[in-house]
């Protein structure tokens, strides 16, 4: 359905989008995943109509957009500050974009109804949206995007502003939403909690490029990069460097990396010469795995566990300052005190 | 044993009694912090109104009382009187009308310009179209002069002489221009982009956007700087006067004219109370609309940028020019023709020099027999400075311990706030009709100029002092104690770095509406102590080339003056101290 080509946007004469392609097809929900300021929020607006590309193309059922202005375009926007108007109750609000399509009154009556029972407002048409709570001027933005029956829906970190429990509320009521309805829609977020609920597809969006386009269990398994396992908040990363034995294979597959915290055997996907650095991921195992000597600097309370902050130990037996670890215990050591734990090692370059 | 059986009843008594007389004394420590609390703040806030209260009912409120009782005198009642109070009530809404409509002709593009787009110059243009509005009128009427008037720079050229109705105008469009942009502009950029961002995308195209929600949510900023602008249009006094002349009676210049040219005070009185009436709807009006203009939320980032493509490109270009030729003209006129001759002098004989003179700035210092004045001209700048200096101290010493009160508001302040503000709905006329009336005799005495010039600033000074002092928050005075401050250290680090920077401002305020003050001055000023405004006035309504060329002179000097202290005040003005 909608297609996006090779989009590059400069802002303050920087580069942020440098080449942005991929699809979404009928009834698909993608996740634009990225730190703020990766430029997510101007990818939007740009297919909202609202911005434009330095160069690049839209294009929706193989029709070129460049030529569309916003108003024709029919694709529904929500903000993460719900954006509605002030000087017009809820009726009217979600009422709006129907006026704007001449829609008769009684078709808009129903309409508006419909949808405020959609997301659970019904019998408030009459009240003004200042006086709402976040959330719920959240769902009426969510009404008003709705019933106007876009061909796509968007979403810019639509709940950013929540707390954490109307969040989740909110979160799975736009999933049966999307569901329901088969609308496509695009979901822009920093919050990977968010991103793994309610996408059928995560793009990763880093340094102006789609570095991870795949499944949310995909994605999980296979996060292909440091900078995507820490943005997921998979586990330890860590720097290493490939030390290869003499009578090694030459082919990729398994080599020795040095890292802060000791010396292991992984197998990469790409090649790596010796001395190269490359990434790995600790995740805390129970039994298997290698282990791995750690000096506790910090511990904290984590509802039914604690969250150990460590140093590495060197060959020496020194803790050094560097490449600490991050994991989690049933019971608390003292600080200073070394511990042991079992890791697997994965290789993310 | 147990010690608890020694315990005798007089003893249970003796610990008793102690703990009675504690409690008795611990009574009257709190009964005396209570006389504190309750009743000495209340003494000493009488204390604070007891100055600038005696000084309004006095100064204000019995003048206002007197013109009262004049104007409801029988013989004020006539029909000829409703017949010409109606003729003039309706010219004066017509031009006050027709002057808004221009103002928001121009205001609107402009308003437009500086919220949605970033420009060189920006910063230096909105400056520009701000000073109009701060100047004297008599300096914008002696600018249009300059320009357009009929001994004006473009007097004798190819360009149709423009009436005396359209300099009007235009001179109001000259200095009202600012409200518009200022009010209009900063509610178009406190506007949320998103709200637009949202219809667009809900399917509103351009205009839609506009109709139903661009303008419906600036509707209570238009509606108000409609109200300022048609205010000022509707009490303009000194441009209609100096470009007009008695043939464009507002209300205010008829007032003048039957007070000194045809002398019927209970007409005048009557005038100024219809005045009155009117001007106190616009201020309350003003100030209900307003209110709903400021509740609007900030926007979490900048709403302007530069122009991107050929319409805005034009569109910026376009204002850009027209403001910069609209505003610059007419101030540049003034001091170029304060330093050209373009006509022979009265009586002067022989070959005349045209062109570069500095005759004009000579004449002033020179006390020819037969002039206008039995001193030099110059002399005026000398009185004018002299009432500036006197208007700083009382417009201060009164506005000190208002602003003092009101910085804390009780219900006595909430009563008594609107009575303090109440001078601003009084026009300059009609306050030196009401000192005639109620001081007749003893107007000899050139106090009452400085007296006038008070009542017109006191709101201002107060205005200004009033936030600064509400501003200091009590945190800082308690994080400055409690760090080891004694309550003058307190004073002298805290009140006084943000107060002096207050006080400046206002002194620097009531010296400028001094400096420019016509209306009142014109009606009370007595002809061996003239003001600057007063003399432009008078060399203005006087024919011959030199007459004209000192009030130039005269209007360059009071411009350059006033451009100097509006250049303070700019430099110590408050950030959100608010607008108007």
């Amino acid at each position: 359905m909608l297609e996006i080509q090779n989009i590059f946007k400069t802002y303050d004469n920087k580069p942020l989008l440098r080449g942005i392609s991929f699809s979404v097809s009928q009834g698909e929900t993608i996740c634009l995943l990225g730190a703020s300021g990766s430029g997510k929020s101007t990818l939007l607006r740009m297919i909202a109509g609202l911005e434009f590309p330095e160069s690049g193309q839209f294009l929706f059922n193989q029709i070129d957009l460049a030529q569309t202005p916003p108003h024709i375009r029919d694709f529904g926007l929500v903000f993460q500050d719900y954006g509605l108007f002030p000087h017009l109750n809820i009726f009217d609000n979600v009422a709006f974009g129907l006026k704007m399509r001449n829609t008769s009154a009684e078709k808009i009556n129903i309409r508006v109804t419909e949808m405020l029972e959609l997301v659970n407002l019904q019998g408030l048409e009459k009240r003004k949206v200042t006086d709402l709570s976040g959330g719920e001027q959240q769902r009426v933005a969510l009404a008003r995007a709705l019933a106007p029956q876009p061909r796509l829906l968007m979403f810019d970190e639509p709940l950013g502003a929540l707390d954490k429990s109307l969040k989740d509320d909110l979160l799975n009521q736009i999933r049966f939403i999307l569901h329901k309805t088969k609308i496509p829609a695009i979901y822009v977020t920093h919050d990977q909690d968010e991103a793994f609920a309610i996408a059928d597809r995560i793009l990763l969006l880093h340094d102006g490029e789609i570095i991870r386009d795949g499944a949310p269990d995909e994605v999980w398994k296979n996060p292909n990069s440091a900078w995507a396992a820490r943005m997921l908040g998979m586990g330890n990363v860590i720097e290493g460097v490939v030390k290869r034995r003499m009578n090694a294979s030459r082919e990729g597959g398994r080599m020795n990396v040095a890292t802060q915290v000791g010396v292991f055997e992984v197998s990469c996907k790409h090649k790596h010469k010796n001395n190269e650095k490359v990434s790995l991921l600790l995740k805390q195992s129970g039994e298997v795995g290698d282990e791995i000597k750690l000096k506790v600097a910090d511990v904290l309370f984590k509802r039914d566990q604690f969250e150990v902050k460590t140093r590495g130990v060197a060959l020496s037996g020194e803790a050094v300052s560097k490449g600490g670890l991050v994991i989690h215990l049933k019971d608390a050591p003292r600080v200073g005190q070394m511990i042991r734990v079992k890791v697997q090692v994965e290789c993310l370059t | 044993m147990d010690r608890s059986v020694d315990f005798g009843d007089d003893e249970v008594d003796r610990y008793m009694q102690n703990n009675i007389n504690l409690n008795h004394e611990s009574t009257q420590t709190l009964r005396k912090k209570n006389l504190r609390a309750f009743v000495s703040p209340w003494f000493y806030r009488v204390l604070l109104w007891l100055a600038p209260i005696l000084f309004l009912l006095t100064y204000f409120f019995l003048p206002l009382s007197k013109i009262l009782i004049l104007a409801f005198n029988i013989s004020a009642l006539t029909k000829t009187n409703f017949q010409l109070i109606l003729t003039t009530l309706s010219f004066t809404f017509y031009q006050a009308a027709l002057s808004t409509v221009l103002t928001f002709i121009l205001g609107i593009p402009s308003a437009i310009l500086f919220s949605r787009f970033n420009f060189r110059g920006k910063s230096l243009l909105r400056a520009l179209t701000a000073v109009p509005f701060m100047l004297p009128t008599v300096v914008v009427a002696s600018s249009f002069n300059a320009l357009f008037g009929d001994h004006g720079l473009f007097s004798s050229s190819i360009i149709p002489h423009p009436s005396s109705f359209s300099l009007i105008l235009s001179a109001h469009v000259f200095y009202n221009t600012t409200i518009v942009i200022r009010i209009v502009g900063n509610a178009l950029s406190r506007l949320d982009p998103k709200l637009e961002q949202s219809a667009r995308s809900l399917g509103a195209d351009t205009f839609h956007v506009w109709k139903n929600i661009t303008l419906p949510l600036l509707r209570p900023s238009l509606l108000a700087a409609a109200l300022l602008v048609f205010m000022f249009d509707f009490t303009s006094f000194g441009v209609i006067l100096l470009l007009g002349g008695s043939n464009f009676a507002t209300l205010e210049v008829e007032i003048y004219l039957r007070v000194l040219k045809l002398p019927n005070l209970p007409l005048a009185a009557l005038l100024s109370i219809v005045q009155l009436i009117f001007t106190l709807i616009f201020s309350i009006l003003y100030t209900r609309t307003i209110s709903q203009v400021t509740t609007q939320t900030a926007p979490r980032f900048s709403t302007s940028h530069a122009p991107k493509n050929i319409n805005e490109k034009i569109f910026v270009f376009t204002v850009f020019c027209l403001l910069l030729t609209f505003f610059l003209l007419p101030l540049l006129s003034l001091p170029i023709r304060s330093l050209t001759r373009l006509e022979a002098d009265r009586g002067q004989r022989g070959e005349v020099q045209y062109g570069f003179t500095t005759d004009y700035y000579k004449e002033l210092f020179v006390n020819r027999r037969g002039s206008l004045f039995y001193v030099p001209p110059i002399q005026a700048a000398a009185n004018s400075l002299g009432y500036a200096s006197l208007t700083v101290i009382l417009s201060l010493a009164l506005g000190y311990p208002a602003a003092y009160a009101l910085a804390k508001p009780t219900r006595l302040e909430k009563f008594l706030d609107p009575l303090i503000m109440l001078p601003l709905g009084a026009s300059a006329v009609m306050l030196g009709l009401g000192f005639i009336i109620s001081f007749g005799r003893s107007l000899a005495s050139p106090w009452f100029v400085p007296i006038a010039h008070t009542l017109v600033a006191l709101p201002f000074v107060i205005r200004t002092l009033q936030p600064a002092l509400a501003s200091i928050p009590e945190r800082l005075r308690q994080a400055a104690s409690t760090l080891g401050a004694s309550p003058f250290r307190v004073w002298q680090t805290v009140d006084f770095p943000i107060l002096s920077r207050a006080t400046l401002s206002a002194a620097t305020f009531a010296f400028t509406v001094s400096l420019g003050e016509f209306g009142a001055t014109l009606l009370l000023t007595r002809p061996e102590y003239p003001t600057i405004p007063i003399a432009i006035q008078r060399f203005l309504s006087q024919p011959g080339g030199l007459n004209f060329g000192q009030a130039m002179a005269m209007a360059t000097l009071l411009m350059l003056l006033t451009t100097f202290a509006i250049l303070i005040i700019e430099k110590l003005r408050l950030p959100n101290s608010g607008e108007f």
